[in-house]
């Protein structure tokens, strides 16, 4: 071996070690980057040049297991997270644990009626039965008028949610075309990185699944559905189906795809905020809507059917207590005292027959009336209204609970799954430390090889 | 098993713990101050729904009380009214007896016609009676008096009846609807039956056997005209007793409806102890248990921040590189 030899490998440690530094201060650097993962130089013997080392690679330390896993909790954890704002929101729309609510207001609508019986000739009485009925109608609208409100923020927050996807997919697909013939290791490196970062932001705003084909990234929504292909990313967007109820629709336009041509992919889009959003607008807040105006609708049908058999005070029959209602769809939000009854106290009906053959102390019809809470009027003759409302805030009270735990849980696990990934990939400054330390040695030891090998020439020199 | 910390670890695991803690402190606060252990639907959903009932049933119970109130009104009311019914009837009774005496003159029996032509007007006056400005013996039709004088009474001894035979019933609870009211007509003019009688009519009558002369100047002494007066006072009397039962069992079966009224209103009182119970066992929180839990909460929100500052400052072997 000569002292050439010497020479080149002293340079082999200088470059070595000098990659290795390079790595620890990317580390440092890197070290609060969200999902970076710390890298290593592999370095190896340099077998071909019959000694001295090389850098055989660069490599990012990961577990695909506590990855893949990250990625489908990600998405669990989305779909509660996109869900809890809103059933926490209807819940305290609902909440009949304050002193007040819809169930209250009926109470005091059916007790007016029994006050109003006693009495019938009072105008006194007549009033408060009518105050209690308008009260207890703007109640209904402004409840229905909050959930459709509130249905109308949902859409706000779901386009904002497509806007995240096609914004990630695009960056996706950008990072697979920067990947296409990319030599630089470093950069390929970080690229991957940051492209597992990516999936995992999507996975938490959609439902979907990647796999690894020729270098490239390829992503599906539910399975199947392609969003990224390549270089190409699909597009979500967003139309309101106002033919089902207003139900909001997701279309894709798949990578690459004729921009004119769509996929109707409402019913795949099941998991991530996105889906949880979506699960609220279209079935939480309608299935809300449905029973409040079903609650409505039977209200009004039974109390007017009552009280237009019955006679005013000035001997007028077959008025309606509520302006009758064309439909169940909007019951709620068109609730209200029909106009005769709101102008004229003496056309609300409290007897049977004309008080002027059966007399003012005809109470049947008011009687009748202030009954009504105790008969099973709804859901096919099984339930009183209050039992029905009673159902809706029960079953309102279990999704809010059931969404809360979840979220806890869910939240938990991604936690517990990122300190897993942290505890393989993360970094950590006394590694880093020893690191510096170590290659920081090895390039002093390289250099003084060098110097030792001029030495000696200098000496071989010196002979005269 | 050891696990590899990196920097990041650390910071996650405290972040998660303090969120946690964080949870904890706002939930003790927020039951501390309403100390409610319910405070939305989702803090119980079985336990909200049965809230609810148990709400609904305090506010109709309320509703039923005030109804009571009223039923119990109208009852006493017609109650004492009636009681002065009888007075009246026995008071006619011993007017009649009084004046089925030959040795009386007819100057006396002026005097007693007159204070039974007082009794027919108490009658009526009784009959006529209203309470909260209604009238109580008129069936629906509360604003029409029930009893007037047909002209010229005693002769005919008529009384009209213009109220109806419909009676107001209320809601006392939910399943018991109460008639508030009696038959006026029954009661003040019989069923027509020959075991009833027409209370006016009896009046009535006794006040023109009584203005009629025992000895009339025309007709002095004659024995088959005495026979037929005091016959007559005869019959009187047996109208009067027949009068006064009439009454009698109308009170008596008031009384029955006063008492169904008395237990149904007991059995409210407990009902609203049990559901305020129910109420409370479901949702309120003792406070001193609330005040533990809020203690220990901040306690461990405390121990989160203070180990959590001394672990995260901990020097690495950076502090001691390059030294």
């Amino acid at each position: 071996m000569g002292i050439g030899q010497i020479f080149s490998r002293g340079l082999d440690g200088l470059n070595v070690n000098q990659r290795g530094l390079a790595a620890t201060s990317n580390n440092i650097a890197n070290m609060n980057t969200k999902g970076y993962s710390r890298q290593e130089v592999v370095i190896t013997a340099n077998i071909a040049a019959q000694g001295g080392a090389r850098v055989e690679a660069v490599e990012a330390i990961t577990s695909p297991f506590v990855e893949l896993q990250l990625f489908n909790s990600m998405n669990d954890f989305g779909t509660v997270d996109g869900r809890r704002r809103t059933v926490g929101q209807i819940e305290e729309m609902f909440n009949e644990s304050a002193d007040s609510g819809l169930a209250k207001q009926m109470n005091e609508f059916f007790g007016s009626f029994a006050a109003f019986s006693v009495d019938p000739s009072s105008s006194v009485l007549r009033q408060d039965v009518r105050d209690r009925a308008v009260a207890l109608s703007q109640r209904f609208n402004s409840l229905y008028e909050q959930v459709n409100q509130m249905r109308g923020d949902i859409s706000l927050d779901i386009s904002t949610k497509v806007d995240r996807v096609n914004a990630l997919a695009s960056q996706i697909a950008q990072i697979n075309e920067q990947l296409v013939g990319n030599t630089n290791e470093q950069q390929t490196l970080d690229l991957k990185g940051q492209r597992l970062s990516l999936l995992k932001d999507l996975s938490t705003e959609v439902n979907c699944s990647y796999f690894e084909q020729d270098g490239t990234m390829q992503v599906a929504i539910n399975g199947s559905l392609s969003l990224v292909n390549g270089k190409n990313a699909g597009t979500l967007s967003l139309s309101n189906d106002l033919s089902t109820g207003g139900l909001m629709t997701v279309n894709l336009k798949l990578p690459g795809g004729p921009s004119a041509s769509t996929l109707n992919i409402t019913n795949q889009v099941t998991g991530g905020r996105l889906g949880g959003a979506l699960l609220d607008r279209n079935t939480t807040l309608n299935d809300r809507m449905d029973e409040l105006d079903e609650l409505a609708f039977n209200l009004v049908t039974e109390v007017n059917s009552i009280h237009s058999a019955g006679y005013g005070l000035d001997g007028t029959t077959g008025v309606n207590f509520f302006a009758p209602l064309a439909s169940q769809s909007g019951a709620a939000r068109n609730m209200a005292v029909d106009a005769t009854v709101l102008n004229d106290l003496r056309r609300i009906a409290a007897a049977e027959q004309d008080p002027a053959v059966s007399g003012v102390g005809d109470n049947r019809t008011a009687l009748r009336l202030s009954e009504l809470q105790n008969e099973k009027t709804m859901t096919s003759g099984s339930q009183t209204f209050l039992q029905f409302y009673q159902g809706m805030v029960g079953s309102i009270g279990v999704t809010a609970g059931q969404v809360n735990r979840d979220f806890q849980i869910q939240a938990n696990l991604v936690n517990q799954l990122e300190i897993q990934r942290e505890s393989v990939s993360g970094v950590n400054l006394d590694e880093e430390g020893a690191n510096i330390i170590r290659y920081q040695r090895a390039f002093q030891a390289s250099s003084k090889l060098i110097m030792t090998a001029d030495q000696m020439l200098e000496t071989l020199m010196g002979i005269k | 098993m050891s696990l590899r910390l990196s920097g990041s670890s650390g910071y996650l695991l405290f972040q998660r713990s303090l969120q946690l803690r964080n949870a904890d402190i706002y939930r003790s606060s927020e039951q501390l101050s309403t100390q409610k252990r319910i405070n939305r639907p989702s803090d119980d959903p079985e336990g909200s729904k049965l809230l609810l009932t148990y709400r609904a049933n305090l506010m109709k119970i309320d509703q039923y009380k005030t109804n009571i109130m009223t039923a119990e009104q109208n009852l006493k009311q017609t109650e004492t009214v009636l009681g002065s019914v009888k007075d009246v009837m026995v008071r006619a009774k011993e007017i009649a007896l009084q004046a089925n005496n030959s040795t009386l003159s007819d100057e006396a029996r002026e005097t007693l016609a007159a204070e039974v032509s007082q009794l027919s007007q108490q009658l009526l006056g009784l009959g006529n009676s209203e309470v909260n400005g209604e009238y109580l013996f008129s069936g629906y039709k509360t604003d029409t008096a029930p009893f007037e004088f047909a002209a010229g009474f005693p002769n005919p001894p008529t009384v009209n009846f213009n109220g109806d035979s419909n009676l107001k019933a209320i809601a006392v609870s939910e399943d018991l609807t109460l008639t508030v009211q009696v038959r006026g007509d029954l009661i003040f003019k019989g069923d027509g039956t020959a075991a009833s009688v027409d209370l006016f009519e009896v009046l009535g009558n006794l006040e023109t056997t009584l203005r009629t002369d025992v000895n009339p100047a025309a007709n002095p002494g004659d024995p088959d005209h005495r026979d037929a007066i005091f016959g007559a006072m005869g019959d009187h009397i047996e109208d009067l007793d027949t009068g006064f039962n009439q009454v009698l069992t109308e009170m008596t079966s008031l009384g029955g409806r006063q008492n169904r009224l008395t237990s149904t209103k007991d059995f409210f009182e407990v009902q609203v102890e049990t559901m305020k119970t129910f109420i409370s066992d479901i949702e309120d929180k003792d406070i001193a248990e609330i005040t533990m839990e809020f203690q220990k909460a901040q306690l461990a929100l405390q121990a989160t921040l203070g180990s959590a500052g001394a672990v995260m400052n901990l020097p690495s072997l950076m502090d001691f590189i390059g030294r």
